[in-house]
């Protein structure tokens, strides 16, 4: 919403500067987003008189103008209307047009010119002209002040509760509530008596209530248009003056902030009414384009059919032309949630509908059509007032009750009820009290207030909301973390600090991963009103997204890649469940990179590293598994199932390398991804127990061994520790040795011996190797 | 015999004091002190020897070569003493002129990690208001339409919505009668948790939510913090005692806020905070206030009485704040970053300028 700061300020009785009137709005919750000057305001033209006038040969004229008795010679671009001895807005050279324009005396068309005429359009007046603006006042007059274009736009975003601000009327009750005194609202003359009845009648039930229409005859359309000072107003609000009828409903509109619609009653034929559309009903708009209409619209007819949509656009049958003489105006309310339902099924967001669907006031449509009269004459059209219609079916409104305690209840601080009540009436609210208990009626402008909370408020604002003093309230209980919101930050501070990067990818993932990963998107959650095409659907997984970043990073040339995700997936279950739980995925591409020693690509086990770094548990507490099968889009024996006792949490391993082609990956890649809220019921919660420092030094020895490729180096080390009897400390794998051709691979174990009461005996440790030797050899390993 | 050995005694131990101090003082190595130190002053070394010959001597003479032969010993363990220390210090003074290292080659199995800045920035929200005695908990990112507006007493068909147009999902087998839709803001939290569980309570929860909007400034999906604190006597002033520790822990203790009156449909009086810009660069021209001193940073005010009503509970006893800010923006502000959309491009050379480290103030 723009505001004019001389308007509001010709209701005050003294003018309050742009900087303080921004400073109430916005304490009253009004947000003042913007101050600008009008671009007239900087403009020097002034009224020079012509003296001299000679066609040019082509087009426009040289002409001698006085101002103040010095004499500039220029050159018009048009001749047309230029008469010795009139006035004309004048930019003599070395002074503006406008804030960004400066004249200088320069050529034109080959001609000099000191200085410039002013056409409509210079002065922002117009869309186009180029014929010269002529005025009328003494010689030397400031145009900016005989145009009134001297002015401050107040650009501010009104919240959609605030539908009664979307005109200077309701902000200026605001701002005389907030400086504590009456405005002084323009009043018009009241209708005459007696006038005959319009018939109009509401046959939408719930869809309007009220509805009035004002018949004017005898229109006499002024011969310069409206005049050029309304015009500058109209185009300083961001509003195109049109014909003075037109420009007098917006001039009410922006007065009142409550749309009004002028038909041409000659082209109506009937009683006007307010009804729903029949479906498949046709209608042309203003702006040109016909609507199919669906059914549930209102819309305002004749017996003819639909003359307009009600609140949002008239139709072009009935719409005002240059020969219009009689009008009928209409001033009513519609049901909000239909305009709005209606403004977006056919996408026409208007300055009405965007009025209407926030609900606005009927106490005052006879006002309004009085005031709308007032307009018309201000811009200089003249029509006598033949008849007025009103159907009015406005429900009653009760009082809402107000106690004056409650006030402090809510807001921390006692208001007597006194200063509420005046705070109340200030803003158009009919207060009685009643003891600590008051009851309200709110103005029916403002169909927000609906309850005490909404009372209190309004005091609120007007006493200064930033003026309750802040008070600790008392802790009811410790602060504490939800274990998955912690988890997800301790696993991404120990994924970070081992050399990972975070990412943040959308829920949709590019459907054609989704699809790549062997999902079928019949089986997911879809978006019903996806953005693109190529995002329909929330991801079931993390992998789809991490790929995509992989795959536009290397087509950057940034190869080396340690990512992971932590996040929401989606996951379609039995009976329309949906389960919707957190995520870890990792990825690793690239190479390694070993201390200024060359480098070397990342495997499987810089993978496993970060999983263990993730979860921050020893290798020997998850279980590598690669018996059960894997998801589709991992290498089907460079894989892995990961599970901690008998519960799976996820799959590590190598990207599919069919799906690695398809995506044209560099390879490999490594991707492990983990189910948060399984590994969060299953993770180890205990506290770890302490054993006794130990005493005695231990003893290590080593033994390698000729193991079967079929045996794995995790069920033998686990087979070892079984049979190493209880002096047995640690197990420890140090070195592997595989010949490619061969069936076996060298394995060697470190043990390491402890008593923790005694030095250890040779006899023991020796009993112990026997006994691991042993278990090596029945799983088919030899000692090397 | 004995004659001989009485004559020769002196000389003889004069030469051998001589030859040890000249051993002892040529000695250049750990190794070979050890052998000299073993072939004098040893179990079986030369000094032992002479000691062994006491008793075949002159009874008379026994005494004397005793003593001399002390005398000795203590002269040649002196000498091995010093010859001990002049090496220990030259074993130091040969470490301390050791060739100086490059120190600033690189570090040795270290790949700079990076955090996300829209995680980080929520983890670092929560904690704050856990510290200030929330419950910190999660909510689901699909919900029932009920839930993300009704409950919340958004009106049906109102223009508030509008500010949060959203998208619907489907999967097979849902109740279409929910409408379920992506999470338009992160307040239905507020409807599960004042559903499930009884005041006094005070919560918060952070995540991304979604609209269906995408230019610069608007990302279809951004993360946002919802809290609110509900109980007997909570009052505005809570409000704002609660939310100024919060920017005054986040953007420093001098920090000053201000209200202003604004309208979101769930609280009733509705309040936006801004505080005082604390980008503002001395010389002035500030990138995020615009010089007008003051920037926006969340909205809150009381909550209405109908969301407390829909959730059964008692809004003539209980009453209650909440507040909700956008973890994007704080971000961005922080970072520097001017489009939204870089935060989710995911480009792992943008994100490697959020290295680890401590957790910096918001400030510049």
């Amino acid at each position: 919403m723009r505001a004019s700061l001389r308007w509001l300020e010709q209701s005050l009785p003294s003018p309050l500067g742009a900087e303080r009137c921004a400073e109430l709005l916005t304490a009253a919750g009004l947000e003042v987003e913007a101050i600008e000057a009008t671009a007239g305001s900087a403009c020097d033209a002034r009224l020079a008189t012509i003296c001299e006038l000679v066609p040019l040969a082509e087009q426009g004229a040289r002409v001698t103008l006085e101002l103040e008795a010095q004499r500039f010679s220029v050159v018009a671009r048009s001749a047309e209307g230029l008469a010795l001895g009139g006035r004309v807005a004048f930019v003599a050279p070395g002074t503006r047009l406008n804030a960004r324009t400066r004249i200088e005396a320069r050529k034109v068309r080959g001609e000099r010119s000191e200085g410039m005429i002013c056409s409509a359009a210079d002065l922002g007046l117009a869309e186009q002209s180029t014929q010269a603006l002529q005025l009328e006042g003494p010689e030397g007059l400031r145009v900016a002040e005989l145009l009134e274009l001297e002015d401050t736009v107040l650009e501010l975003s009104i919240t959609p509760n605030r539908a009664d601000a979307l005109g200077h009327r309701g902000l200026l009750r605001d701002l005389a509530a907030m400086l504590r005194l009456e405005p002084e609202l323009r009043t018009e003359a009241p209708l005459p008596e007696g006038l005959a009845t319009v018939s109009v009648a509401i046959e939408a039930r719930g869809g309007s209530e009220r509805y009035t229409a004002l018949h004017l005859c005898d229109l006499t359309w002024p011969d310069a248009g409206t005049p050029w000072a309304l015009r500058a107003r109209l185009a300083s609000l961001g509003v195109r003056a049109i014909d003075p009828v037109v420009d007098a409903t917006n001039l009410c509109m922006l007065d009142w902030g409550h749309p009004i619609h002028a038909f041409d009653a000659a082209t109506l034929s009937g009683p006007l009414r307010v009804r729903q559309a029949k479906p498949g009903e046709r209608l042309t708009l203003l702006d040109g384009t016909t609507l199919s209409l669906s059914g549930f619209e209102l819309v305002i007819a004749d017996d003819a059919g639909p003359q307009a949509l009600a609140g949002i656009m008239g139709g072009a049958a009935s719409q005002v032309r240059s020969e219009t003489r009689e009008l009928l105006v209409e001033a009513a309310h519609f049901d909000p949630s239909l305009v709005r339902r209606a403004a977006k099924h056919h996408g026409l967001q208007t300055e009405a509908s965007h009025r209407f669907e926030r609900g606005l006031g009927a106490a005052h449509l006879p006002q309004l059509l009085e005031s709308f009269r007032g307009w018309l004459e201000a811009c200089g059209a003249r029509a006598r007032v033949a008849g007025l219609g009103d159907q009015d079916l406005r429900p009653a409104r009760a009082a809402i009750p107000l106690r004056e305690a409650r006030f402090a209840h809510l807001m921390g601080r006692p208001v007597p009820m006194a200063t509420q009540r005046a705070h109340l009436r200030a803003l158009g609210c009919t207060v009685s009290v009643e003891g600590a208990t008051a009851q309200v009626t709110p103005p029916d402008t403002r169909r927000d207030l609906q309850r005490e909370a909404d009372l209190i408020e309004e005091v609120a604002r007007l006493e200064g909301i930033d003026s309750f003093e802040a008070a600790f309230p008392s802790l009811h209980a410790p602060g504490r973390q939800a274990p998955d919101v912690a988890a997800e930050a301790e696993i991404s501070a120990r994924l970070v600090a081992s050399g990972l990067q975070e990412l943040t990818n959308f829920v949709f993932p590019r459907d054609e991963l989704v699809e790549a990963c062997g999902y079928v998107r019949e089986t997911l959650v879809r978006l019903d009103n996806p953005l693109t095409d190529a995002r329909t659907v929330l991801r079931p997984s993390l992998t789809p997204g991490l790929l995509d970043v992989a795959m536009q990073a290397q087509r950057r040339q940034q190869l080396d890649l340690r990512l992971f995700e932590l996040g929401r997936c989606f996951q379609p279950g039995a009976q329309g469940a949906l389960r919707q739980g957190s995520m870890l995925a990792l990825l690793l591409a690239g190479q390694r990179q070993p201390w200024l020693e060359g480098s070397e690509a990342l495997d499987f086990f810089d993978l496993k590293a970060a999983v263990m770094q993730a979860l921050g548990l020893g290798a020997d507490a998850l279980r590598w598994s690669t018996d059960a099968a894997v998801p589709t889009w991992l290498h089907p024996r460079l894989a892995a199932n990961l599970s901690l006792g008998e519960t799976p949490i996820g799959v590590v391993g190598a990207l599919h390398p069919r799906l690695r082609r398809q995506l044209d990956l560099r390879g490999p890649v490594w991707i492990a991804e983990l189910d948060l809220d399984r590994w969060l019921q299953v993770a180890p919660r205990a506290a770890a127990v302490a054993s006794e420092p130990p005493r005695f030094p231990a003893t290590e020895r080593d033994m390698a061994l000729w193991v079967p490729t079929t045996l794995s180096a995790g069920a033998l080390q686990a087979a070892l520790e079984a049979q190493g009897g209880p002096l047995l400390e640690r197990t420890q794998l140090f070195d592997r040795y595989a010949d490619e051709q061969d069936a076996q691979v060298s394995l060697a174990f470190r043990f390491t011996y402890r008593h923790n009461e005694r030095t250890l005996r040779d006899a023991e440790v020796e009993e112990s190797l026997a006994a691991i030797q042993a278990a090596a050899e029945s799983l088919g390993a030899t000692r090397r | 015999m004995s004659d001989e050995a009485t004559t020769a005694l002196p000389e003889e131990l004069t030469a051998l004091e001589r030859e040890a101090l000249a051993e002892f003082a040529a000695v250049d190595r750990e190794e070979r002190l050890r052998q000299i130190a073993s072939s004098w002053v040893g179990a079986n070394g030369r000094i032992k020897a002479l000691q062994k010959r006491i008793p075949q001597l002159e009874p008379a003479e026994r005494k004397a070569f005793g003593q001399a032969t002390n005398a000795l010993r203590a002269r040649v363990e002196g000498a091995l003493a010093a010859a001990e220390q002049r090496l220990e210090e030259a074993a130091l003074e040969a470490e301390l002129n050791c060739r100086p290292i490059d120190v600033t080659l690189p570090p040795r199995n270290h790949t700079p990690g990076s955090v996300h800045p829209i995680p980080q920035m929520s983890r670092e929200l929560l904690r704050i208001f856990a510290g200030l005695g929330f419950e910190v908990v999660s909510g689901p990112l699909v919900d029932d339409y009920a839930n993300n507006f009704e409950g919340l007493a958004f009106p049906p068909d109102h223009p508030a919505t509008d500010m949060q147009d959203s998208f619907f999902v489907s999967w097979p087998g849902f109740d279409a009668a929910k409408r379920p839709l992506l999470r338009t803001h992160t307040s239905n939290v507020q409807v599960h948790e004042l559903r499930s569980r009884k005041p006094p309570m005070a919560v918060v929860s952070a995540g991304p939510v979604f609209r269906r909007d995408d230019d610069i400034t608007h990302s279809p999906m951004f993360a946002q913090l919802e809290g609110f604190w509900v109980g007997e006597g909570i009052h505005f002033g809570h409000l704002r005692a609660t939310l100024t520790a919060f920017v005054q822990a986040l953007f420093g203790e001098a920090t000053r806020v201000r209200l202003r009156p604004s309208y979101f449909p769930f609280v009733e009086p509705g309040a936006e905070l801004d505080i005082s810009c604390p980008f503002c660069p001395p010389e002035g021209g500030c990138r995020v206030c615009k010089d007008s001193r003051w920037v926006e940073v969340l909205g809150c005010g009381m909550i209405h009485p109908r969301v407390l009503e829909l959730a059964e509970i008692d809004s003539e006893r209980y009453t209650g704040f909440a507040f909700g800010l956008g973890i994007d923006r704080l971000a961005m502000l922080r970072h520097h970053v001017r489009d939204i959309r870089w935060l989710y491009e995911n480009n792992p050379s943008f994100l490697s300028a959020f290295e680890a480290r401590l957790a910096g103030e918001v400030k510049d």
